[in-house]
């Protein structure tokens, strides 16, 4: 069972992440969560955390007519963005390194 | 015009029903129109895209349409969305009482015996449609939202169409139970109010543009949207031309009669558009004249009269079917047929 809290806590960062490999849209950033084994982020949920990045300055969107004909918004990371990726990994490192400690020692 | 409403045509299937659903579902919540323009374009994007690709869509919304909509609209829903809601429902009711209220003081102006700080503003209109339009949200969102996942089939129009009667209903229920009663209130702190609300928020909407943007031009969105309305306005009018000029010679090849060729049809279109031009004249001349005949006659003929003349004159050029004038000057100019004349301008880049 998944843990929709924990999936809060990571998912502007994982997102943030697929961001800053280039530029991108909504429907790609889904197929790579899904490929990544997230396959229960729905656009629901994603459509507001990539309004929360935008509204704080971590990511700009540009729009332009997409291949199929409908107006598709491009995302792209700022340098505020890549300084917020950069603070979420090195806390999440840490916070797995600890959480991983306490897991394992449980197990033993 | 819209511009998803050109696009969600292209939605097929459970693609389709789903973004039925949520257009519907974003209707009720009363969501204000760029918000909701932005919002269901992204959503009629990513379902084109999944079709093409064959995604299923439950891949995308989740398995579950009502929690799919909540979750998409979260921002715009519950006591928080309504909250954000109010400043830009505030600035409307603010702009159409400093439109009324400089319109009354305007008209009061010719009048010598009326001084300005005397002059009040029946509000009791305002409170009266503030009820009802309060009434109808409350209906639409407890009422009407639930229903729209327990039906197996879904027709926005339908339900727009639901909400305008009961808006309607609700109106005419307010003028019959409250409409003798008047609210004068003294129209110029009103007029100081609203003038104040308006200049705020319209200076921190430039605000936020400048400190989201480095501009405070409106950014490149409202471009892409009056790009695709002229397109589309552009590809369209030679194919409506078209079935006009089939629709007219079948009708006479019916009656035995000859068919007409494509110069006459053109003659014909610009006689319409003529005549049309005229018959508005004509009517707005004599609501002109019919409004403020007696004025003349007792010799008070400004500044009434001229600011409303002036005030038509502006509604007329508003609601001119400017595209078409623009095409039939075009083919008197080049003495082009109007079919082949809308086809040429349809391919001209902007």
């Amino acid at each position: 069972m998944e843990d929709t809290q924990l999936l809060k806590g990571i998912l502007e960062g994982c997102v943030l992440g697929i961001i800053r490999r280039g530029e991108t849209y909504g429907y790609e950033i889904l197929s790579v969560l899904g490929e990544c084994g997230f396959d229960n982020v729905s656009e629901g949920t994603l459509y507001p955390v990539l309004t929360r990045l935008d509204k704080k300055g971590y990511i700009t969107c540009r729009k332009e007519r997409s291949p199929l004909g409908p107006v598709r918004k491009y995302y792209r990371i700022t340098a505020a963005g890549e300084a917020q990726f950069y603070s979420f990994q090195k806390n999440y490192k840490r916070i797995t390194e600890c959480a991983n400690m306490i897991l394992a020692g449980g197990e033993e | 015009m819209a511009s998803y409403i050109m696009e969600k045509d292209k939605l097929t299937g459970e693609y389709k029903e789903i973004f039925v659903r949520a257009e519907t579902y974003a209707m009720l919540l009363g969501i204000e129109n760029q918000v909701q323009e932005d919002m269901l374009m992204n959503l009629v994007d990513i379902l084109c895209t999944a079709q093409e690709k064959k995604k299923p869509a439950a891949q995308i919304i989740g398995n579950d349409v009502e929690q799919f909509c909540k979750d998409y609209f979260q921002e715009q829903r519950g006591i928080l969305g309504a909250i954000r809601g109010i400043p830009g429902w505030l600035y409307r009711v603010s702009a159409v009482v400093l439109i009324f209220g400089i319109l009354e003081i305007i008209f009061c102006a010719g009048d010598p015996a009326v001084q300005i700080w005397t002059v009040t503003m029946d509000i009791s209109g305002f409170l009266v449609g503030l009820l009802v339009g309060g009434i109808t949200s409350c209906i639409a969102l407890w009422v009407l939202r639930p229903l729209l996942f327990r039906l197996k089939k879904v027709n926005a129009t339908v339900i727009a169409f639901l909400v305008l009667i009961i808006n309607f209903l609700l109106i005419a229920v307010g003028i019959i139970k409250f409409g003798e009663q008047t609210l004068a209130v003294p129209i110029l702190p009103v007029l100081i109010g609203s003038a104040m609300f308006v200049i705020a928020y319209k200076g921190y909407q430039i605000y936020q543009r400048y400190q989201k943007n480095g501009s405070i031009k409106k950014p490149q969105k409202d471009g892409i949207f009056r790009e695709i309305y002229h397109n589309t306005v552009k590809t369209e009018t030679p194919k409506q031309l078209k079935k006009r000029f089939e629709k007219i010679n079948k009708r006479r090849r019916k009656r035995g009669k000859t068919e007409i060729t494509s110069e006459e049809f053109t003659r014909k279109m610009q006689m319409e558009y003529k005549m049309a031009k005229i018959a508005i004249l004509v009517m707005y001349a004599a609501i002109w004249a019919g409004s403020t005949f007696s004025d003349i006659m007792r010799g008070q003929w400004w500044p009434d009269t001229v600011i409303l003349a002036g005030i038509l004159l502006v509604c007329y050029r508003l609601f001119s079917p400017k595209y078409m004038l623009k095409l039939l000057k075009q083919c008197e100019k080049q003495k082009a047929d109007v079919i082949e004349m809308a086809e040429r301008m349809a391919e001209e880049r902007r």
